[in-house]
């Protein structure tokens, strides 16, 4: 019986951290693309600057918040999003539009996808 | 490579803390949900073993449920009767009185083929020398012979026999079992006066040592190195 308990209550307390992480991941995923939202509007608008030091920015914020996920998600999704930004930061500084654009939706699904992939919904379940 | 090595330690370390959790059972004696849960950890363990990029926790994590399951699902088998028989199964009987339960072959899918080779394998070769013969939950064959086929045992021929007990093994590879000593109400003492008596002048020289039921100390002497 004292086993069944010590274990239920680790079980519980794996349970209760899951859901913290899972709203951790989801924040964090939020917080990355408003980021990734407010460079993609600069760079349409040519604002190549402020484009640059809000890249800075991202990866800097990126360091910060994302240096846990590869404990509990895919290392290979999270290496893309660390090559997706590296190309990011070199179209920005080649100032090319299209490219940028496009390198930051490719970045917004990727960090986007990751949230969505751990939530308890019965797509994710089957 | 490095990294692939600690991880398999870790998974290692945690399958083995699992299954000495889950108990002390042989393959052959698990449960059907038992069987499963064994299976299901090897895979389990062995997929982050060898892919370092799946987290840790992706293997942890299952194994842990694993384990929760299991000890749950004994727990319950252990104080409800019911959920027992839907957890573990009942046994089947398939020869009662001597006579093959046909209805019971079929339904657990067992043909006579195996029940000779069942019957064989525990040293009865004809079906006649059986009077029960149960199919356990966990899948072993009990045989129960007719009383005229089974071992002669003391009491048939009312012969009187001594008590006997398990022997306390007093010395192991050269370590005095401290705990056995005491259990036998022996001293240290004693037993240095005992290996003295053929000649041994420690027990650390001593590979074995035992005390039987009738207090007669077996021992054998460790060989001496070149």
């Amino acid at each position: 019986m004292r086993l069944l308990t010590t274990l239920l209550i680790i079980f519980v307390a794996v349970i209760t951290l899951g859901f913290w992480t899972n709203d951790q991941l989801t924040d964090s995923a939020n917080e990355l693309l408003l980021d990734v939202d407010k460079i993609h509007e600069e760079v349409n608008t040519q604002h190549w600057d402020s484009a640059s030091e809000h890249t800075e920015e991202l990866e800097q914020n990126w360091d910060r918040k994302g240096k846990w996920w590869p404990a509990l998600l895919d290392h290979q999704e999270i290496d893309n999003i660390d090559f997706a930004m590296a190309k990011n930061k070199e179209y920005i500084a080649a100032k090319n539009v299209p490219l940028a654009m496009g390198q930051l939706s490719e970045l917004r699904q990727m960090i986007k996808h990751i949230p969505q992939k751990v939530t308890i919904n019965l797509t994710n379940i089957f | 490579m490095t990294l692939t090595i600690i991880r398999t330690i870790i998974l290692f370390t945690v399958v083995v803390v699992s299954l000495r959790f889950m108990g002390k059972r042989q393959i052959g004696q698990l449960q059907p949900y038992e069987l499963v849960i064994i299976i299901m950890l090897s895979e389990l363990a062995a997929i982050p073993m060898q892919n370092i990029g799946i987290p840790l926790f992706s293997g942890l994590l299952p194994i842990l449920t694993l384990l929760v399951a299991e000890v749950t699902l004994s727990y319950i088998a252990l104080k409800s009767v019911r959920a027992r028989a839907l957890i573990c199964g009942t046994p089947v009987v398939l020869i009662e009185s001597g006579k093959i339960v046909e209805k019971e072959m079929q339904r657990s899918r067992y043909n006579i083929n195996d029940l000779l080779e069942e019957l064989r394998a525990k040293n009865f070769p004809s079906i006649s020398d059986v009077e029960f013969a149960i199919l356990e939950t966990s899948g072993h064959l009990s045989v129960i012979p007719k009383s005229q086929k089974r071992p002669l045992a003391p009491q048939d021929l009312n012969l009187p026999t001594q008590y006997e007990g398990l022997p306390l093994a007093l010395v192991i590879d050269g370590r005095v079992m401290d705990k056995n000593l005491q259990k036998a109400q022996l001293s240290p003492g004693w037993l240095k006066s005992e290996l003295d008596k053929f000649g041994i002048k420690s027990a650390k020289d001593v590979l074995f040592a035992s005390l039987d039921t009738e207090g007669k100390l077996y021992y054998q002497a460790k060989e001496k190195k070149l």
